[in-house]
């Protein structure tokens, strides 16, 4: 039996993910534990939880593989401050101090660490690296469905390279080109969310969410100016507009005035010209992206394409890219960021270097990405005692008749059941769940339960079987990454008046029979739920199409705005108490808040961080 | 990062460290790139792609 622990760590979102023989046991990010959004800290909590998990001791794993090769990133840190000086010598003199200081010397650190776990822990040449873009790559084509597949990662910068095409097949990968640092699509999708007041490698969903809001007028302005994109969907960014290569932030003043405005201040609110440029920007990174697409398919003739890599979470890119069947099949990786590294590490070890045979099958090996930590009715119990929380136990039958009837009529419910999700996305285990029937609903739960922004969709989680008689798109979505329209049938059309109506204005108008999860360009991030992988959450909808017709329920993640979504029972009943949610629904116990004590009301909203 | 340097170490060592390496090494090695890429002839490539020769290293090694 071959244990191998993956470990990502340093950047940001830092996790870890232990495979046996090959079989993904567990994994989990460090932010989940900690509670600090994006934590790139070393994942001392995750690796305790996924050695718990495998219950192997840290000292009975054979190998341990970090995400990438630090000397590697080091040399281009080097060539970028030798290209640029005399220019970057703030940053170079904040950042050689500690590479020189502790940095190049990461695989005593991750020894020194990995001891803290473990005092047994006594093999230095247990830990490996892999290269970041590999890590991206075996992270999406090893569990994919595919022998065969054309690999595409995207995303800000790893050593180098910042996007990679690679060729997986059986159980090998080859990387083919790549394009280097500082030229990256996640990098200049990162310098539009900074300039529009935006956290950066945080905010770049909001920019998506406001896109559709807008006008893709700078589109060719933006296509002049800042990258020069060739036929085959390789580009070269404009570095006078950019700062990033070695200042501390992301773009030049040159920049602001090419747009006529300055950098927006996260407090000032949004207008039409934020939702233009959001707009102008999706439409480029669209374009390139499918240009990317159609030139590798043209070169290497594959019919399957696996991605990775943070851009991979742009699911509007990922839903052209399916529009335009440019490849028969998409598997997109669920956790495509920098989190997923660790399992990618540790997957690329076990193929490419013991060269352990891969076997594929129908489905991928992501086990729905519900690889974190689960809670028994006992542990619950227990845990909401200690919380002075009052609570009904219910048959599993009475949770899903009595949570479904809630939901019908507008209840908000904080759905927390069995294992945790890996990546990103709430996938119905950490949720957030509302009636997506409601009109009201989406302003209701951005502003009173999660306190962001009125203009962020919701996405709908469909049971499988109904996709296409609600959305234009029979794939599945197990992983909510893949956007489609909602269909005709479904969709109201806009009267005169409400056709000329602009930016946020539109988000009031109902534009179909299900409008909280019916974005202003009729489009929704779908995700499908199967009962082989999550048959509760299955189950519940079901309980709910049962009663109203629809399939379908309102998911977010479980969380507020600037927090990571909740882990644990305490991190879920202070959430619920925190925010304006209605009911609590922990594996077999409901609590509702209005019998709650009000001593333990908790008020979030004075605590929020920007995210 | 997990550990931090001591303050002493850095301000003492480190730090003029970094600052001579800037000034020595790296701002004339800047200039001389400068330069070479001044005279460089503008390429006249339709790609930005960078075909992978090199295979990736063993994850033996850090580099």
């Amino acid at each position: 039996m071959i244990k191998i622990l993956g470990i990502s760590a340093f950047y940001h979102d830092s996790a870890a993910t232990i495979i046996i023989d090959g079989e993904i046991v567990a994994a989990a990010q460090e932010e989940r534990f900690t509670r600090k959004k994006h934590d790139p800290s070393f994942p001392f909590n995750a690796i305790k939880y996924v050695l718990r998990e495998s219950q192997f001791n840290l000292s009975e794993i054979d190998h341990v593989v970090f995400y990438e090769k630090p000397l590697l990133k080091f040399e281009r840190l080097l060539k970028t401050y030798i290209s640029s000086a005399p220019r970057g010598m703030q940053s170079f003199m904040r950042s050689m101090p500690l590479w020189l200081g502790e940095k190049i010397f990461q695989k005593k650190m991750i020894f020194n660490n990995l001891k803290k776990i473990d005092v047994k822990f006594s093999d230095f040449n247990k830990i490996k690296f892999s290269e970041h873009h590999f890590s991206h790559a075996a992270s999406a084509f090893y569990p994919s469905p595919f022998n065969k597949a054309i690999i595409l990662t995207l995303d800000g910068v790893g050593e180098k390279a910042t996007t990679t095409v690679a060729i997986g097949e059986k159980n090998k990968i080859e990387i083919k080109k790549e394009i280097h640092f500082p030229h990256s699509l996640g990098l200049f999708y990162s310098a539009f969310t900074y300039y529009l007041g935006f956290k950066v490698n945080s905010g770049e969903y909001k920019v998506m969410g406001l896109a559709p809001y807008g006008e893709p007028k700078y589109k060719d302005k933006i296509l002049k100016n800042l990258i020069q994109l060739e036929d085959d969907g390789s580009f070269s960014l404009n570095m006078k507009y950019f700062n990033y290569e070695t200042g501390f932030t992301m773009i030049t003043e040159k920049f602001s005035k090419l747009f006529g405005n300055q950098i927006r201040e996260s407090n000032q609110s949004l207008t039409q010209f934020h939702m233009d440029i959001a707009s102008s920007i999706q439409a480029v990174i669209e374009e390139i992206v499918l240009k990317i697409c159609m030139s590798i398919k043209e070169e290497y003739k594959i019919e399957n394409l696996c991605i990775a890599g943070g851009v991979a979470l742009n699911c509007v890119a990922n839903g052209k890219i399916l529009k335009k069947k440019i490849f028969k099949n998409l598997w997109i990786q669920p956790a495509a960021g920098d989190a997923g590294g660790s399992l990618g590490a540790a997957l690329g070890y076990w193929h490419q270097d013991l060269n352990m045979e891969r076997i594929v099958e129908n489905k991928d090996k992501m086990k729905g990405s519900y690889l974190g930590p689960k809670f028994n009715n006992e542990e619950i119990e227990k845990n909401l005692n200690g919380l002075k929380a009052r609570y009904h136990k219910k048959s599993d039958e009475e949770i899903f008749q009595e949570t479904s009837y809630h939901l019908k009529n507008n209840k908000t419910v904080g759905w927390f059941q069995g294992r945790m999700e890996f990546g990103p996305r709430a996938l119905g285990c950490r949720s957030i769940l509302g009636n997506p029937l409601s009109e009201k609903m989406q302003k209701d739960l951005n502003l009173k339960i999660k306190f962001r922004e009125s203009f962020r969709p919701f996405a709908p989680s469909i049971i499988n079987e109904e996709v296409s008689n609600w959305f234009n798109t029979e794939e599945k979505s197990p992983y909510m990454l893949l956007v489609a329209e909602v269909k005709k049938d479904k969709q109201i059309e806009m009267n005169s008046y409400e056709k000329k109506l602009f930016g946020i204005d539109k988000l009031n108008i109902k534009r179909s029979s299900v409008p909280a999860i019916t974005h202003v360009d009729y489009s929704a991030r779908i995700q499908t739920v199967h009962k082989e992988t999550n048959p509760r959450f299955y189950k519940l909808i079901n309980a709910f199409k049962k009663l109203t017709g629809c399939p379908i329920l309102v998911n977010t993640s479980f969380n507020v705005r600037g927090e990571p979504i909740v882990g644990s029972i305490q991190d879920a009943f202070k959430c619920f108490m925190g925010t304006n949610l209605d009911i609590l629904v922990c594996e077999n116990y409901m609590l509702f808040k209005s019998e709650q004590d009000k001593k333990l009301v908790n008020d979030y909203s004075k605590n929020i961080e920007l995210d | 990062m997990t550990s931090r340097l001591t303050n002493k170490f850095k301000k003492t060592i480190l730090i003029p460290f970094s600052f001579l390496l800037f000034i020595l090494v790296f701002t004339p090695l800047g200039f001389l790139s400068f330069i070479i890429k001044k005279f460089k002839k503008t390429s006249t490539k339709r790609t930005f792609w960078i075909k992978r020769t090199k295979k990736i290293n063993s994850m033996e090694k850090q580099f």
